[in-house]
């Protein structure tokens, strides 16, 4: 237990009790844990090279030819409907979200962890 | 299991090299960036939850999104491991919160009867993590993150202003309102968390 024994301020206790939590010894991360987090980087990692993410239609886009292909994509795909042959393309194709950008992914990514600090 | 030696050969690397490498395919610098970041994550969802299996979920979540921003990692634009702590933060607030909704309070954790030694000095930990961790829950971001630095890293303030990019002066500031703020909201369980009243 905690003995304050120099009061300077009602809530010093505060920065005592801040500093036992920080000072309780935590327990290491179990080694079954490691080893999932392990498999899962290894599972997520972009193939050597660079050239891949391992996520879903996000490789099967850049197998399509990656980023700088996506505006023919949409394009053929637009004209596609336009002269009733939408039905060539592959209809995964057309799950395709035009405005989704890397760096929409990025913001995204950040935006969905808080990563803009609320005032405060 | 898979050997993940602390005195691997990529061990003081840059975090934000590793993460490039990582990117590239570099399935030594997955394993370097597990060995380094991992164990931090953990450590910090263990003080803010206090319960070892929430930890290991919130652990194994947080480098998942790590792992899959790495190819758009922008380098410059933040530090991995300031970025993982935020990460891990908010995805522990939000565990708080909703544990919150659920109605868990306080006297309802680490309940059982344990006649171990030690087992009181334990409870009495459990107790000041979870009720720090609420507290500190219902807090804005930036005062939450100054507050945890600061007590739970060590972090000096011009350290803490770097990780995140605001002034001395605003850490100090952010500081000492997180502090008042706990201090309100635990103030009626101070006794209860092993310190003397008056």
């Amino acid at each position: 237990m905690t003995r304050m024994t120099q009061k300077r301020s009602p809530d010093d206790w505060i920065d005592g009790l801040l500093d036992d939590i920080a000072r309780t010894p935590v327990d290491q991360p179990s080694t079954d844990l490691m080893a999932r987090i392990l498999a899962d980087a290894l599972a997520e990692q972009p193939a050597p090279g660079g050239v891949a993410s391992s996520r879903g239609w996000r490789k099967g886009l850049w197998a399509l030819g990656g980023w700088a292909s996506l505006s023919g994509l949409v394009a053929a795909t637009v004209v596609g409907f336009a002269v009733g042959l939408g039905g060539v393309l592959d209809a995964g194709l057309l799950a395709i979200d035009a405005s989704w950008t890397e760096s929409s992914y990025y913001q995204d990514a950040l935006n969905a962890n808080g990563w803009y600090l609320e005032d405060g | 299991m898979t050997r993940m030696p602390l005195d691997c050969e990529l061990d003081g690397t840059d975090e934000a090299d590793l993460l490039a490498r990582y990117a590239r395919g570099d399935a030594a610098a997955a394993r370097a960036l597990t060995v380094q970041l991992a164990p931090r994550a953990h450590a910090q969802a263990m003080r803010m939850l206090g319960d070892r299996a929430e930890a290991e979920d919130i652990t194994q979540e947080a480098m998942m999104r790590l792992w899959r921003v790495a190819p758009d990692w922008r380098a410059g634009e933040a530090k991995v491991s300031t970025w993982l702590y935020r990460v891990v933060a908010n995805l522990c607030t939000d565990r708080l919160r909703r544990r919150k909704g659920r109605g868990v309070a306080l006297d309802d954790v680490a309940e059982p009867p344990d006649p171990s030694p030690g087992a009181e000095a334990r409870l009495l930990t459990t107790a000041r993590r979870t009720a720090v961790a609420q507290a500190l829950a219902n807090l804005p971001e930036r005062q939450r993150l100054a507050v945890m630095l600061r007590h739970f890293e060590g972090a000096s303030n011009p350290e803490i202003a770097d990780r995140l990019d605001i002034s001395v002066e605003a850490v100090e500031s952010l500081t000492a309102r997180g502090k008042r703020a706990l201090a309100a909201a635990l103030r009626g369980q101070k006794a209860a968390l092993g310190y003397e009243t008056g």
